[in-house]
């Protein structure tokens, strides 16, 4: 990115005093072993009144000391009361910017950020809570200025519609790709969609384990009226109780998703990407468009079988940790996927030829590793009590076909500008595109055997912290990607070349 | 976007040559290496096998024979980490730095080729404990936002010299 601007673009400001009661809560959670003692302890009322005083006292305190300023191209947060810490990120270096809002905020009106920047794969660089809504506008504006405005010194923001507003207004519209003032709206999430993604969600699979976990561990303590009226209505037994809880799952996730899905939209502001999402919460976040390496479309299991996809981004600091932030658009028609990437990041370059699948004779090498997993657990299931013990007949065809779908699916491309891996994993099916020059660390792997069968794995790693690969192909073709994946383009080699 | 298969597209695009690709451009690690990975090896599992070998007299959970087995198979990982594995270290690893990346080669039985490019690297990190101080060995990180790769064992005037080129060579724009 270009030389950030100079000057103060945002000066030195508090927090909104909201933080008075979110710190007060926040030391009151950390003091709890001490009032237990003192409330429990028999302790005179002055002293558990002195404590309160003390966490109020800690909390203005630390309010007092806690501040934001853009000075210079710079982030600077100030915090801390014994230990004093500043902590500064240059805005040239911000990949995304997350404004936030959970229920409690939104019932007082105040906003948090997530600043992210690489380096930090586990969680946001600065994450500063209580924001009016006006004073997140200056600092977004602030922040998102990097090399395509320049601040001025103790300006005010301009009279126009602010990002919230603007985003308010669009929402209440409906319309659909109308570019106006570089703003276009390039998808939203319609009610159907955003139910199909939460009850395809991984989430329903894990609370519906946890239901039956706890159910056949903690179902022999039901009262017995309960267990009657079990016995009464149809069907009854374990396929009624399998139904009750697959149901029970299905409206845990139709709610999580709706909790965080609703109305998820996806707009195109001039050089950056912007969403926004949620009921009661709110999330916006801002992409800039230069810092995307690579686009991931994920095929999760039954969203395959429906036709759908998911679609993600490769961004520097947004790792494995930030599920939600890395999306770019939950939920969509695998046909449209493309369509939908294309206008969302025209930047990004497609492979003009068909991708490549993987020669049959490296076909083999795919059924190895699951049937080596099918075998240990075809063994394991061998000591399964009575009738369980059948269900050792399952993971060997299971390996099989997993090992049949890996090698069919798996598929590559790269040309001038861009590079496309597609992988299997377990249910899932990944396809990454990627600029030819957008990882951060390409890996080829081999082994005796592998060297012996002339196949190779190959894998591209993303300033994300995730990565993109290949386990078996045909080691010429590994090598080839190895040299023409990640590198610099020859300007920049030979500029280099002449510095160095 | 999805088609059948068509040949394999090698040989398409001009594919510069890496910089490990010429035998004569990769640099291997000093011969006393090995020596160090050995004693980095046996002082590495010494506090596991003393607490094993302490378990294995004072306390008395299971048959003998288990208590000792584990013993037993953590010497013979130390002793094969030890005597075997660094020989074998030794001959698969290699480097190899151009003013656009850097190539390394490492493993034992299943090997890894990292390239890095040069503008990706991000901070370069040497480290120094007492057995690499007494072999004059230093072990290099070179990080990227992606993750890292390391050169164990360098000898410490080299590894000084790399830091100063690597350094010298990535300040480039950034543009991860």
């Amino acid at each position: 990115m270009s030389e950030p601007p100079l000057g103060v673009a945002v000066p030195e400001t508090r927090l909104h005093p909201i933080y008075l009661i979110i710190g007060t809560a926040k030391t009151l959670r950390q003091a709890i072993p001490f009032l237990l003692v003192t409330i429990f302890g028999g302790a005179p009322w002055w002293v558990n009144a002195a404590l309160f005083a003390l966490v109020m006292g800690i909390a203005i305190a630390q309010w007092h000391v806690k501040k934001y300023s853009v000075v210079g191209g710079v982030l600077l947060l100030r915090s801390g009361l014994v230990d004093q810490s500043v902590r500064v990120v240059p805005v040239a270096k911000i990949t995304a910017l997350s404004a936030f809002q959970s229920v409690t905020q939104r019932l007082v009106g105040v906003w948090g950020l997530n600043v992210q920047s690489p380096g930090d794969r586990n969680g946001s660089a600065v994450a500063i809570e209580c924001l009016s809504g006006r004073r997140l506008d200056e600092l977004r504006v602030a922040l998102e200025s990097a090399g395509r405005t320049t601040v001025l010194t103790n300006t005010k923001p301009g009279p126009g519609p602010s990002t919230i507003q603007r985003y308010l207004a669009w929402r209440r519209t409906s319309v659909a790709s109308v570019p106006a003032d570089g703003l276009q709206v390039i998808a939203v999430l319609t009610t159907v969609e955003m139910l199909i993604a939460a009850v395809t969600n991984s989430a329903t699979s894990l609370v519906l384990l946890a239901v039956l976990v706890v159910w056949f561990r903690f179902s022999e303590y039901l009262p017995v009226r309960v267990s009657e009226f079990m016995e009464i209505v149809e069907p009854e037994g374990v396929i009624a109780v399998l139904i009750t809880l697959a149901m029970v799952a299905i409206l845990a996730g139709v709610v999580l998703g709706t909790l965080r899905l609703h109305r998820f939209t996806l707009i195109r502001d001039g050089d950056v990407l912007r969403n926004s999402r949620g009921l009661l919460g709110k999330q916006a976040a801002t992409i800039p468009v230069v810092r995307v390496q690579a686009v991931r479309i994920v095929e999760g299991f039954w969203r395959m079988l429906l036709g759908y996809c998911s679609l993600q981004v490769e961004i520097a600091g947004i790792g494995r940790a930030n599920i939600s932030q890395r999306m770019l658009f939950p939920l969509v028609r695998i046909d449209r996927a493309e369509a939908l990437i294309r206008r969302a990041l025209p930047e990004l370059p497609w492979p003009g030829d068909s991708l490549l699948v993987l020669p049959v004779r490296v076909h083999r090498r795919y059924l190895t590793l699951p049937l080596e997993y099918a075998a240990g657990f075809t063994l394991l299931m061998l000591f399964l009590p009575g009738w369980w013990e059948l269900l050792a007949v399952l993971p060997l065809p299971l390996g099989y076909v997993l090992g049949v779908a890996r090698a069919r699916e798996a598929r590559w491309r790269v040309d001038d500008q861009s590079v496309v891996l597609r992988w299997r994993r377990l249910l899932n099916r990944n396809t990454v595109i990627a600029h030819r020059g957008g990882s951060q660390l390409t890996e080829l792997s081999s082994s005796p055997w592998k060297a012996r069968a002339g196949v190779a794995g190959f894998k591209m790693r993303f300033s994300s912290g995730r990565g993109a690969g290949i386990r078996y192909m045909v080691d010429s073709d590994a090598l080839f990607l190895l040299h023409t994946v990640g590198r610099a383009s020859a300007r920049k080699s030979a500029h280099a070349i002449a510095n160095s | 976007m999805e088609t059948t298969a068509s040949p394999p597209a090698a040989g398409e695009l001009s594919a510069v040559p890496l910089a490990g690709d010429l035998p004569s451009e990769r640099h291997r690690l000093p011969a006393r290496v090995t020596r160090y990975w050995r004693w980095r090896a046996f002082y590495g599992s010494l506090p596991l096998l003393v607490l094993l070998i302490s378990g294995a007299i004072a306390l008395p959970w299971g048959p003998w024979w288990v208590r000792w087995g584990i013993v037993g198979v953590v010497v013979a990982v130390t002793a094969a980490s030890m005597l075997i594995l660094p020989a074998i270290r030794y001959r698969v690893f290699w480097y190899a730095i151009s003013s656009t990346e850097i190539d390394v080669q490492s493993g034992i039985i299943f090997r890894k080729r990292s390239v890095v490019p040069m503008h990706r690297v991000q901070t370069l990190r040497s480290e120094r404990g007492p057995i690499g101080g007494h072999y004059r060995m230093t072990n290099l990180k070179i990080r990227t936002a992606a993750g890292s790769v390391n050169l164990s064992g360098l000898d410490r005037g080299e590894a000084d010299e790399l830091c100063e080129r690597i350094g010298r060579l990535t300040n480039l724009a950034d543009d991860v």
